[in-house]
């Protein structure tokens, strides 16, 4: 009968004790796992979906929101900006790229992103399947879009007025798929894109032809992907209809100027020096916004991270106590078998095979608590991610391991150790002739 | 032909503080034989047993036992000959609670430094009259079926010298009797020199000269 033999047996012999010690340390490491899942895939979500944007140009407002609204597509935007406003300032030669992003609608709560091919190739996406939209009206799905609403190459689908879903249709202008894309892993899995324009048609705003190209070579002239096929809408201005309704997500008085309007630029930098002067150039104009990713990511992430501190002090406590817990059943396990201990000295132990056999009871039960933390930590992650994908359209996975988590198992084996290192100091120089000779 | 002493005491005395607890001018057991240690509490016999199990180094005097120099050997030598030569049978029983009875007797092959043989477990067990108790629990078990296996943990690594530490000072006669016939037996099956150490007047008759602690007559 080996030591661990001995410590299972031990352990088995109170099992609700054993049960108690595990879990208090469980639910420490379960806590920790989360918030390490959950800091790692939202900070790399939020880095990863910025990632080549270097400024983004909107509506006056929260510039917070105009970025999550945007970039990582979770926000209602501030409003529209007239394109003539925005034309002045994106002619510049600091602006290496401008991307347009036109949102308002959705379709079974999936953004519909009017914009430019050069987003797919700012996000780094590539077709899984089809061709990118040639017409207004045609459509390009983000991999999730595809799989959630089941449409395929060649299905029509009817756009909502609204970010949120809900909101009405607009029946008279069905999109046409035309691709697919292979998963990226970004925002970009979630979107349903099309072409500016589409989005305009969709609004059934009618823009002379001449006037939108005019409007726009300032701008995408500079992106061979976008400009030179793009086909413009109608001639005839009309107004929308829906302004006299309002829309979560929708600026009704944005899209009441017929076709001058997007939601935003997304800008990147013909040069770095161009940090320092662009967007105080862009804020000066009066009309616009000018809101830098990586500032407002940070400002995000520090936010987050007052949330984050506490779920680590909350964390640091549990796991603080079960420490606490551990050490003092194994103080009142070492008294309850101190002649079991005298015994096995009697019959040969040494003090060093005594001091370890509490050693590895202490480690086995951190041990079985941090795997057990760390099961429970994946599979609430997990949970969480399903409940955010559903109600926040925010993707968030228990299926990811960690390079932090090996840290936390040794952690635990650290505080196993720790904790027995007294008991088993006490055991090793435990005077047995007394204890047998008690009657 | 003269067999030589299997233990052999001189000058033997232990204090506590400065409390003499044990003085044993001179004191030998011959190989195989059955000794009684008689006296009455308080008058050094477990701190006797205690030192000729390598427990307890005496304050003074030497002691060896099968050859072996017990007050000149360190903590870890008196460790490993116990294990090996030693068996022990105390009045409280100390099995432990969290195992098996095969499995204390497992343990006590372990801590002696012998392969586990479970043949020889159930053989021992058989031979007390507790070979449908191995796989209980010590709670599970009477009081007399406890003894019984405790003297089967102390006999299992056929020890050269057995130890019993009041053995039937809890018992009634007719328990008594029959407690010190099994260690008779397992000692004599197991090839070991029995000592027994009592207050108990009533197996004094089973035995030849006692050495008598304490002022016990």
């Amino acid at each position: 009968m080996n030591i661990l033999q001995l410590v299972f047996a031990y352990l088995k012999h109170r099992p609700w004790l054993t049960l108690l010690n595990v879990l208090l340390l469980a639910l420490g490491i379960a806590t920790l796992t989360v918030m390490l899942l959950f800091a790692h895939q939202a900070e790399d979500r939020l880095r990863r979906d910025s990632k080549g944007v270097d400024l983004v140009i909107g509506a006056k407002g929260s510039p917070l929101q105009l970025i999550l609204s945007t970039v990582y597509h979770i926000d209602v935007p501030n409003g529209n900006i007239k394109l003539a406003d925005a034309e002045t300032v994106l002619a510049d030669p600091m602006v290496k790229r401008a991307i347009p992003l036109a949102l308002g609608d959705s379709f079974q709560s999936f953004r519909i992103v009017g914009t430019g091919t050069a987003f797919l190739e700012l996000q780094n996406a590539k077709l899984a399947e089809g061709v990118v939209w040639k017409q207004p009206l045609e459509a390009v799905l983000g991999a999730e879009a595809a799989k959630k609403t089941g449409l395929k190459i060649g299905a029509r689908f009817i756009g909502s007025h609204g970010l949120g879903g809900g909101g009405e249709g607009h029946v008279h202008a069905p999109y046409t798929v035309t691709g697919i894309l292979a998963p990226t892993g970004s925002v970009m899995d979630r979107l349903i894109l099309t072409s500016v324009e589409s989005v305009w048609k969709a609004h059934e705003y009618e823009t002379p032809k001449p006037a939108l190209a005019d409007l726009l070579k300032g701008v995408l002239a500079r992106d061979p992907n976008v400009a030179p096929k793009q086909e413009s809408p109608p001639a005839q201005a009309k107004k929308d209809d829906h302004d006299h309704h309002d829309h979560d997500g929708h600026d009704h008085s944005a899209h009441s100027e017929p076709g001058k309007e997007v939601t935003a630029f997304l800008v990147q930098y013909a040069s770095p020096l161009a940090v320092a002067v662009f967007p105080r150039m862009v804020q000066n104009t009066g009309a616009l916004q000018a809101a830098q990713p990586a500032y407002e990511t940070a400002r995000l992430l520090s936010m987050m991270g007052f949330a984050l501190d506490a779920l680590r002090i909350f964390a640091g406590v549990l796991i603080l106590a079960s420490a606490l817990g551990l050490f003092i059943a194994l103080i009142n396990a070492l008294n309850e078998r101190e002649t079991d201990l005298a015994l096995m000295r009697l019959l040969g132990a040494s003090p060093a095979r005594l001091a370890a056999q509490a050693l590895a009871e202490s480690m086995t039960l951190t041990l079985a608590g941090a795997i057990l933390g760390l099961v429970l930590g994946h599979a609430a992650t997990h949970l969480l991610g399903q409940w955010l994908e559903a109600t926040r359209q925010v993707q968030m996975t228990g299926m990811l391991w960690l390079p932090e988590e090996w840290a936390l198992i040794g952690g635990a084996l650290v505080l196993g150790f720790l904790a027995a290192l007294w008991p088993a100091w006490r055991i090793s120089r435990q005077d047995v002739a007394p204890v047998l000779a008690r009657r | 032909m003269t067999t030589a002493p299997l233990i052999s005491a001189e000058a033997l005395t232990h204090r506590y503080a400065d409390r003499v607890v044990l003085e044993l001018p001179r004191w030998q057991v011959d190989t195989g034989g059955h000794t009684l240690v008689l006296g009455p509490s308080g008058s050094g016999k477990s701190t006797l047993l205690s030192i000729l199990a390598g427990l307890l180094s005496p304050t003074s005097g030497k002691v060896l036992v099968d050859g072996f120099d017990i007050t000149g050997a360190s903590q870890r030598e008196r460790d490993a000959w116990r294990a090996r030569k030693v068996g022990f049978v105390m009045q409280r029983l100390h099995l432990i609670s969290a195992l098996t009875v095969e499995q204390n007797l497992a343990l006590a092959q372990t801590l002696a430094g012998v392969e586990r043989d479970t043949a020889r477990i159930r053989d021992t067990l058989a031979k007390l009259g507790v070979a449908g108790k191995a796989g209980q629990r010590p709670h599970e078990l009477s009081v007399g079926e406890a003894q019984r296996v405790a003297i089967a943990r102390a006999v299992l690594h056929r020890p050269a010298l057995l130890l019993a530490d009041e053995p039937t000072s809890a018992l009634d006669d007719a328990s008594c009797d029959a407690a010190l016939a099994l260690l008779e037996a397992a000692a004599a099956e197991s090839g070991a020199t029995l000592i027994v150490a009592t207050h108990d007047q009533r197996i004094k008759s089973r035995f030849g000269e006692p050495l008598l602690l304490g002022g016990a007559a």
